[in-house]
């Protein structure tokens, strides 16, 4: 008896130092240096002559340290001590390794290194579970498919031939199945406009099997079937980056790193990223814009000139909430869903704001989608498919106007927005709306509520001339009464969206109301704000 | 019929009153409130199952189990984030053990005869106390652990089933209940390994099944099995 109780601490430990070995193998870890002395660079060499164009246009320089390769001496050195090195990244000024702790202690130890941090993992790619497949398009697939451009005004972008021209979108996403032969796309092979592809997982140009993701993803950017634009970008050329593997978490932040770089040396002018990391690496205070090294990244891309497009993220009916990252760049315009059929908030898209309360999302556009899968026309659901259809729009945005600065279009964009300057956190300014570029003017909205103030209560009161009363209710498009309550910091601290069916439509006690706090309401393209 | 009728004026007037229909509503500044709750907060608790097999050698040959001796656990988990590396916490859990008696010619526990089938199992509701070693960075998740802990339980519900099949085809099962040859309580050691929600985990019960007084040979103490908690 006395032997066996020795027998199982001793199994004890055994396990626990077999787990500790297991749990302490090599580590994917990124290496950051301190400086890049001694490297040289041409950019002339190193760009595509779009990426080369698009920094001439915004006034930024062709020679960014950033840019310079780093060091060679710095990567031999750390080669030697650790297992593999699986990329070094210009911008971040780092190497990819693979290493254990004695080998990563090491390296510390290096006079040339800045800092050493482990590798994030399990990114999310955005499309909700809820989402099915069929083949043979229905009534309301069709429906959907007109309206997922409609909404944002595309037949006034058709109607003057603009279809993203010229623009430069690169999209990571996690394989492109069919793209390579599917009718969808084929408006876009015949033109050779899908410029460059690599698989950032195999190290390899064909991108063309894997997740279906992306080829959906793909469609609501510049898909077409039958001459009915899936996306709004029709015209636009293509990078596609193969980033996500789900069987290879650890790649993937290094592989989002790479491909970023990548789109900026090949040129593009927008990046559609429909991924986000949320609770398996980060806690939402985090969300600030600031923490991740893939929200630095896409800042980074932003200044060199790209508009980076980010869907919120599909967290909203769960614990998470709020936005991933890199949908909380500041740089970074990140794009909501709404419900086709509500035309409000879809409850499985993420709200903002961002930890540090800045709004978030910007933009919103259609969450329930018809695209075109590797079997056919397919209706999906999720902000991964909102982000593509705005990506889409982005470039005829800026096919209308290109002496704009890729944050000029993005300011731009939000301004363009239907709820503008209303905004709240489900929908950030609303959807974008085409006609803002085509007509270039913002015609003054006549006031469609009145606030009357009786000294107890404030009430607003819809004009006559603007109340619907037959509208149905609840879904009555265009007859919502968005309001919000915005602290003193500029905050929101409580946001609604009603259905309009009276014309005495809110009121409020004055004595309940905070000192400095502002009301925010908007109704039928009209917002006004009424402050204590 | 009066009231009916002012029931139903009130309820007219006041749908007319609060006609709009609230769509979306959200109070950002409840939602601001830090939470200490979740897989790496503060504090975390949730419930779990697990499945085990009782391996491992019995004391003396008379007390051998055959495969298929197992363990079924429904439980509660509560753990206290000391720091990012380390936690402490508690389960509580019902555990059911079968002990699948061997049948051969040295068996010896309860008794010599053999039987076509035959089992012991206990109930047990207990409390472990244990401590966890985090590996690795995450962020509000569970993530990779190491528990090492202890466990006391509460024995009750003890039963001996046999079942013979007769020679005109009949089968005869028997069970017998409100055993003396268990003892009360037990205690033990535990080491879980776990990746998220999945445990894998080993039990070894240091203290005796049987009462002295019996001299029962001791049925296997190990215990391997895998756990599932409700959690992300």
């Amino acid at each position: 008896m006395l032997h066996k109780r020795i027998y199982f601490p001793l199994l004890l430990l055994l396990a626990i130092l077999q787990c500790n070995q297991a749990f302490s193998q090599d580590q994917k870890y990124w290496v950051f240096f301190k400086d890049k002395s001694n490297t040289t660079f041409n950019p002339y060499e190193y760009f595509d002559s779009k990426a080369i164009e698009r920094r001439i246009d915004q006034g930024i320089p062709l020679y960014d340290s950033t840019d310079f390769p780093v060091n060679t001496g710095y990567i031999s050195s750390v080669t030697s001590l650790v297992d593999s090195v699986s990329y070094s990244s210009r911008w971040f000024n780092a190497l990819a390794v693979y290493a254990n702790n004695e080998q990563i202690y090491a390296v510390q130890q290096l006079s040339f290194v800045s800092s050493v941090e482990p590798m994030m993992l399990f990114v999310v790619p955005a499309n909700y579970d809820g989402g099915y497949d069929t083949t043979s398009i229905t009534s309301y697939q069709l429906d959907i498919l007109k309206r997922q451009t409609e909404r944002m005004g595309g037949k006034i972008f058709a109607e003057n031939n603009i279809d993203g021209k010229g623009l430069r979108i690169a999209i990571f996403d996690g394989g492109f199945p069919t793209v390579n032969t599917s009718p969808a796309f084929e408006h876009i092979r015949k033109e050779n406009r899908i410029i460059k592809t690599w698989d950032f997982a195999k190290k390899k140009e064909y991108v063309y099997s894997y997740m279906n993701h992306g080829t959906m993803v793909m469609s609501c950017i510049g898909g077409m079937i039958d001459g009915t634009k899936i996306g709004l970008a029709t015209g636009a050329e293509f990078l596609l980056a193969r980033t996500e593997v789900r069987r290879e978490p650890f790649s993937e932040e290094e592989n989002w790193l790479a491909a970023v770089e990548w789109a900026d040396k090949n040129g593009a002018n927008i990046i559609n990223s429909s991924l986000g990391y949320t609770y398996h690496r980060y806690f939402n205070d985090q969300m600030d814009g600031k923490t991740s090294l893939v929200v630095r990244a896409a800042n980074k891309a932003a200044s060199k000139g790209i508009l980076v497009v980010n869907a919120a993220g599909n967290e909203g009916d769960n614990k998470w909430k709020y936005i991933g990252t890199p949908a909380d760049g500041d740089s970074v315009l990140s794009v909501g869903g709404i419900q086709p059929e509500s035309d409000y908030h879809t409850s499985f898209s993420s709200f903002g704001p961002t930890s540090d309360k800045r709004m978030k999302p910007n933009v919103c556009s259609f969450g329930h989608v018809t695209a075109a899968g590797p079997k056919g026309l397919t209706t999906t659901q999720g902000t991964s498919f909102s982000s593509p259809l705005v990506a889409g729009f982005v470039a005829c945005a800026w096919q209308t106007n290109r002496s704009l600065k890729n944050m000029e279009l993005f300011k731009e964009i939000e301004k363009s927005a239907d709820l503008y300057p209303y905004y709240d956190y489900a929908h950030g300014y609303g959807v974008p709306q085409a006609s803002y570029f085509i007509n270039m003017e913002n015609p003054e909205t006549p006031p469609t509520f009145d606030f009357v103030n009786d000294g107890s209560s404030l009430a607003v009161v819809i004009r006559k001339e603007y109340f619907d009363s037959i509208a149905p209710r609840p879904f009555a498009s265009y007859n919502y009464l968005y309001y919000n309550f915005q602290n003193s910091k500029g905050v929101l601290d409580k946001y609604f969206v009603i259905s309009v069916s009276q014309t005495d439509v809110l009121k409020f006690i004055i004595t309940d109301i905070k000192k400095g706090e502002k009301i925010n309401v908007h109704y039928k393209k009209y917002t006004a704000t009424y402050q204590f | 019929m009066k009231k009916l009728f002012f029931a139903a004026a009130f309820l007219l007037l006041t749908s007319s009153l609060f006609a709009q229909d609230v769509l979306l509503k959200q109070d950002v500044a409840a939602d601001s409130v830090k939470t200490k709750f979740g897989p790496n907060r503060s504090h975390y608790r949730h419930f779990y199952v697990g499945y085990g097999l009782i391996i491992g050698e019995p004391d003396k040959a008379g007390s051998a189990v055959n495969y298929g001796s197992n363990t079924f656990t429904i439980g509660f988990r509560f753990k206290q984030k000391v720091c990012n590396l380390y936690s402490v916490g508690f389960n509580i859990a019902y555990t059911s053990y079968t002990y699948r008696l061997k049948q051969d010619s040295n068996k010896t526990v309860p008794n010599s005869m053999l039987h076509d089938k035959e089992h012991l199992s206990i109930n047990t509701v207990g409390v472990g106390l244990y401590n966890r070693f985090n590996f690795g960075r995450r962020g509000d998740r569970i993530g990779k652990f190491v528990d090492l802990g202890v466990h006391a339980d509460w024995v009750f519900g003890g039963k001996h089933f046999t079942s013979d099949k007769q020679d005109n085809g009949n089968i005869i099962e028997t069970t017998i209940k409100r055993l003396k040859y268990f003892n009360n309580y037990q205690y033990g050691a535990f080491v879980n390994i776990g990746f998220n929600r999945y445990v894998f985990t080993a039990v070894y019960r240091l203290s005796d099944l049987f009462e002295k007084s019996y001299t029962y040979s001791e049925l296997p103490r190990l215990t391997v099995g895998i756990q599932i908690g409700f959690h992300k």
